[in-house]
């Protein structure tokens, strides 16, 4: 089965005092996977409901070609997994699962055939005649999602499908909906706050805050090449720092961080020639960065002086926090040992110098 | 449930006990009291006989009461619970301007005293020309059991997760479908249970109900006018029979609804 696009033009959600999603526009392509991802009350919720023609909202909505604003829920023809499943409690499993074909007048053989189609699907044999009350967290989740589907819906809209599972139950979770999601084929857009889950499953993430989507990217993208600061600190952990352009060509700027140390940006696809004297906020992420003795940073790479002032070892890795001359704080995370041997032992209060890739900086503001 | 390790107060047993007596001896002492042979009521009875019992039904009076009382009681419970619903469901699911107004007006009549709104009805339906028990009973008994219908059903319909009813509408349920094969089924066993609340305090009113019967009583009616003037065992042996009437009930549903959906969990 193919897929369908959803496409979201200008969409606000206005509750009596509150605008909880303002001027979103946002295409899902065909068979696509979408998280909408973002801390609590940023509007992803709203968002989804809105598709789902569960709240009313300005701008348009296309499923498939077909503007569907002002068609009420039960004929937009999507599927909707909820946080707590709504699995309908005075029902079984069979009839949960039949309760959409139902509704739809599916003549009864074909009903039948296709519970135990999703039944098979969802791996939920020897379950049909139980009510949601006497299944696991893991199974109601199944049968919730083998209900979405059942009817074939053009899109399936899911609202922190796994938020209610534990930890290990929610990892296998991701790698079975993720499957799931690609053997049908179907459109899927999904609410969530935890950005580990986004990256784990979304072909594509869209990033919210305040009621609007700040990047639309996919999980490397997103990582590597953050558009703005809020992005960069909340997807993973950045180091922010402040810096003056001091001269800049087409390819490549050359800033100034504090009084005496020199940094380099290079072109990446979107560059904007930068202004001499503009500050900038940069961003980089713990792992690209690496220590060296103080002036020994090998050459060609972007190298600031500071103190260590505090080391956390983790095993695997080992967090370093290095305070510059500026005031500003570095962490750095070096893997403990490698194929090479094992890495010098760092300490409080040695000198050292930070350096990393002029490509791995990203300017965030 | 986790087990807790209850430790017994030495004394507790016995005060239960006591309570329990206090609650059931009156019962027992009239039960007793309905098989004595003469007019004495004594406990315990001077001999065993039905003499009373069938003196119920030789006294048409307390049959065509008792018959007027259940009709009454099944009419307005499920008047009640109707209306109740549908009021319940407006205060759930709203915020309107005067929602606490109405709330309030609903749940008035367990505050006002029954004298008080017995006579109100009175001279409501006097001054209307209905002079009939059955309908003005009737519109009577639906006021007063709708508090209790509104209470019960608020209680379900706020505990319904509307989650439910948007799963049933995504999945190709128009809203008033979603309402009778979701929500009505999931807080069905309020509904009985405000039915059942709706009907006990129909059939067991009294205060209220004294200013309206004009051409016939009701059993709580009846049996007043008849203690007044008559002293034998025969209302001992008529509430003799209203508690195993009760008692089945009360078995019949914890059997099949469960005695919690009335303790209220």
């Amino acid at each position: 089965m193919d897929g369908v696009r959803i496409e979201i033009e200008d969409l606000g959600v206005r509750y009596r005092d509150v605008q909880a999603v303002r001027g979103v526009s946002l295409v899902v392509e065909p068979s696509e996977f979408v998280a909408l991802l973002g801390p609590s009350g940023c509007g992803k919720t709203s968002l989804l409901r809105a598709i789902a023609g569960f709240v009313d909202y300005d701008g348009e909505i296309r499923i498939g070609g077909r503007v569907v604003d002002g068609v009420p829920a039960h004929r937009r023809g999507v599927g909707m997994v909820f946080q707590d499943y709504a699995l309908f409690p005075h029902r079984t499993v069979r009839e949960n699962i039949g309760y959409g074909l139902a509704m739809r007048r599916t003549p009864r053989a074909e009903a039948v055939a296709r519970v135990d189609e999703m039944v098979r699907l969802l791996k939920l044999q020897g379950l049909e005649g139980r009510y949601p009350g006497q299944l696991s967290g893991g199974q109601q989740q199944r049968v919730a999602l083998a209900r979405a589907i059942a009817v074939n819906p053009a899109v399936l809209l899911l609202d922190e499908p796994l938020g209610a599972l534990d930890r290990k139950l929610r990892e296998e979770m991701q790698v079975e909906l993720r499957q799931l999601q690609k053997r049908v084929g179907i459109t899927a857009v999904f609410v969530t706050h935890d950005q580990e889950e986004a990256l784990a499953l979304a072909d594509r993430i869209a990033v919210m805050n305040g009621g609007r989507i700040e990047q639309v990217a996919g999980p490397v993208e997103l990582y590597e090449r953050p558009v703005n600061r809020f992005v960069a600190d909340f997807i993973g952990r950045s180091n922010l720092l402040a810096a003056t352009v001091v001269e800049a060509d087409g390819r490549r700027a050359v800033c100034r961080v504090g009084e005496a140390d020199r940094i380099v940006l290079v072109a990446d696809g979107a560059w904007t020639p930068l202004a001499p004297g503009r500050t900038l906020t940069l961003a980089a992420r713990p792992e690209k960065l690496a220590l060296a003795l103080p002036q020994e940073a090998p050459a060609g790479r972007n190298a600031l002086h500071g103190v260590i002032e505090h080391v956390t070892y983790l095993g695997m890795i080992t967090e370093v926090r290095v305070r510059l001359a500026t005031g500003d704080i570095l962490d750095v995370v070096e893997q403990n040992s490698t194929a090479d041997g094992r890495r010098a032992a760092r300490h409080v209060g040695d000198r050292v110098a930070v350096h990393w890739n002029p490509a791995d900086t990203v300017v965030v503001d | 449930m986790a087990h807790r390790v209850v430790r017994r107060h030495p004394v507790a047993a016995p005060v239960a006990l006591l309570v329990l007596a206090v609650l059931c001896l009156p019962l027992v002492v009239m039960i007793g009291a309905s098989f004595n042979p003469g007019t004495e009521q004594v406990f315990p009875p001077r001999g065993l006989s039905l003499r009373w019992y069938a003196n119920i039904l030789d006294r048409d009076g307390f049959l065509r009461s008792f018959q007027l009382s259940v009709a009454l009681g099944l009419l307005s419970a499920q008047v009640s619970v109707a209306a109740g619903t549908l009021a319940a469901l407006a205060l759930v699911r709203y915020r309107f301007p005067g929602r606490d107004a109405l709330l309030t007006l609903l749940l008035s009549p367990l505050i006002v005293p029954g004298v008080v709104i017995g006579m109100a009805f009175l001279v409501s339906f006097a001054a209307l020309g209905v002079f009939r028990s059955f309908p003005s009973l009737f519109v009577l008994h639906v006021v007063i059991t709708l508090p209790y219908a509104v209470r019960v059903v608020v209680g379900s319909l706020t505990r319904f997760k509307v989650s439910l009813e948007e799963a049933a509408r995504v999945l190709g349920a128009p809203p008033w479908r979603a309402f009778l094969t979701v929500t009505l089924p999931v807080i069905r066993t309020g509904m009985v249970a405000a039915a059942i609340f709706a009907f006990v305090t129909s059939f067991d009113n009294f205060t209220a109900s004294q200013f309206l019967v004009w051409d016939r009583s009701t059993l709580p009616v009846e049996i007043y006018s008849y203690v007044r003037t008559e002293n034998d065992p025969t209302v001992a042996a008529l509430c003799a029979l209203l508690v195993a009437g009760v008692s089945v009930v009360v078995v019949v549903l914890d059997r099949y609804v469960g005695i919690e959906a009335f303790t209220g969990r």
